[in-house]
């Protein structure tokens, strides 16, 4: 199944399952307010095996870095626990479909988390990459050691161990008719 | 083996107790106790071993052992007019700093001395054995262009140099090793002698490096990296780098490009499986990247490696402490590197 979010094109494995988690009714209705504010990644995805995936992508591609949220890390690991506790919630609580995801979400043995980060495209011989993958890894594992001490940093060109591949594909951009 | 050492109320030292493994990296940023930590543990192993000349007992022995520590505490530390009280963490009260280190086959030795101490330290423990190896240290900088008459004129002399500095030079200046240990100490310096590209020797009282066109160039006239890498072939040498050895390293990075500190890693693991017990203080994320690279590659259980980061707060210094890097808490340096990041993106916006 594909799945896009902002200019990226998820193409899930077919044994996995996958939602775009903060565009549930459940979340955005009710969730999003709880205790002041939740926060939510952008995808879940279930493989067969038991693990459920927790994705959040950053495009800095086209998209300006917003430095009032904070440190990335921190970012990625409130939306991680913010997004457990939803899901919990919505096993119970959300209408049909989104219940019956969260049920079998609620019961993976594995919790992985993953950050899509898609660099500027400005080169620079200093900054090659604006954030270096492995600073960001390494702060994410740091911060979310106690739900998945490996998580992960990838990109379109770096698929990792995960059930799906990705493709950058920003939209066309409009041509100006001639006069 | 040190395998655990305790400190209270000692310089920034409010209370920590640190586990140590055969490879031990302690982070933390500048002023947050790393020079402190390799110093104090450096003076433990350091007052076990008795100089060749000094008519030591069978076994170390509380009234043999408190002169022994309280001068090298002064001689390591250089506390003003020579008081090791001003070696207690600053604090309403009296004030009174206690050390406990385990040692893996002799037990554990602990001592104490109060703000009012003078020259001396109270030990209420006492191990069973002596070191079998004196203990290495390294300072920030290398020894070899400054060791030509340093041991005399630090004897004779005051000068503003700690006693590492004299400790490392006699180490240096000792004989090439000969014998059966031969073949395993050449497999050690094998890949260090490549990565510099040349040996190391003694030569009257002064050292020299010797190109692989056999050229002789004085140590003082190589890159200084070059030179700490020599220091290091060298101590390999003539076997003060050896098995039940300690090596105390204080930023090793300093002034080696990366290259060099890529052949660092694989050469520090390789020290720590031949049961040299290393404790290395460091801020560069590059060289612990190295050595989880190395380690990983060798799918390795055989180090047991230790990360301790050093992280002040009010109470003093706290440490975080693991087997991973990810357990000892915040680097500083990879704080930096990602807040440089987001100010070059706020540039890019």
């Amino acid at each position: 199944m594909d799945i896009r979010e902002g200019n990226i094109l998820w193409s899930i494995d077919d044994e996995c399952s996958a939602v775009k988690y903060d565009e549930w009714a459940f979340y955005r209705k009710h969730f999003t307010g709880c205790a002041g504010g939740c926060k939510a990644v952008d995808l879940l995805v279930h493989s067969g095996g038991g693990v459920l995936w927790l994705v959040e992508a950053k495009d800095y591609r086209r998209n300006r870095r917003e430095r009032e949220k904070g440190p990335l890390d921190e970012e990625i690991a409130t939306k991680a626990r913010d997004t457990l506790a939803g899901i919990l919630a919505a096993s119970v609580n959300a209408t049909e479909d989104e219940r019956s995801f969260a049920k079998v979400a609620r019961t993976a043995s594995t919790i992985r988390i993953v950050l899509h980060l898609e660099q500027p495209s400005s080169p620079s011989k200093l900054f090659p990459r604006a954030f270096d993958p492995a600073d960001v890894q390494q702060k994410l594992r740091q911060s979310v050691r106690s739900i998945d001490p490996h998580a992960l940093v990838v990109d379109t060109r770096n698929r990792a161990t995960v059930p799906w591949t990705t493709k950058w594909m920003p939209p066309p951009r409009k041509k100006i008719p001639k006069r | 083996m040190i395998s655990k050492l305790s400190i209270e109320s000692f310089t920034v030292f409010s209370e920590v107790e640190c586990r140590f493994g055969g490879l031990n990296v302690i982070h933390g940023e500048n002023s947050s106790g790393k020079t402190h930590l390799l110093k104090l543990a450096y003076a433990l192993a350091t007052s076990l071993i008795p100089r060749p000349n000094e008519a030591a007992p069978d076994r170390p022995t509380k009234a043999w052992l408190e002169p022994i520590l309280g001068a090298k505490l002064n001689a390591i530390f250089r506390p003003d007019g020579g008081k090791v009280g001003r070696l207690v963490r600053r604090a309403r009260g009296e004030g009174t700093a206690t050390i406990d280190a385990q040692f893996d086959r002799t037990g554990r030795l602990e001592y104490h001395f109060r703000r009012r101490s003078d020259r001396t330290v109270t030990v209420t423990k006492v191990p069973t054995g002596w070191m079998e190896q004196a203990p290495v240290y390294f300072p920030t900088r290398e020894l070899l262009s400054v060791y030509p008459g340093f041991v005399s004129l630090y004897e004779t002399q005051t000068v503003p140099f700690d006693e590492t500095w004299r400790d490392t030079c006699l180490l240096l200046g000792a004989p090439v090793a000969r014998g059966p240990r031969k073949a395993e100490i050449a497999a050690l310096l094998e890949p260090i002698e490549m990565a510099i590209g040349c040996k190391t020797i003694l030569d009257g009282d002064r050292f020299f490096l010797v190109m692989s066109d056999g050229a002789k160039v004085e140590a003082d006239l190589v890159a200084e990296g070059y030179r700490k890498l020599s220091m290091v072939a060298r101590l390999i040498a003539n076997g003060s780098l050896d098995d039940k050895g300690y090596l105390f390293w204080d930023e090793p990075e300093a002034n080696l490009n990366p290259r060099l500190v890529k052949r660092l890693a694989p050469l520090l693991i390789d020290l720590a499986i031949g049961g040299v017990q290393i404790f290395i203080a460091t801020h560069s994320l590059f060289l612990m990247r190295e050595l989880e690279i190395e380690r990983q590659k060798r799918g390795d259980t055989s180090v047991p490696m230790r990360f301790l980061g050093l992280h002040p707060d009010e109470d003093g210094v706290r440490v975080e402490q693991g087997d991973t890097i990810e357990a000892s808490g915040d680097i500083a340096a990879l704080d930096e590197n990602l807040e440089q990041s987001e100010r070059f993106m706020a540039l890019e916006g």
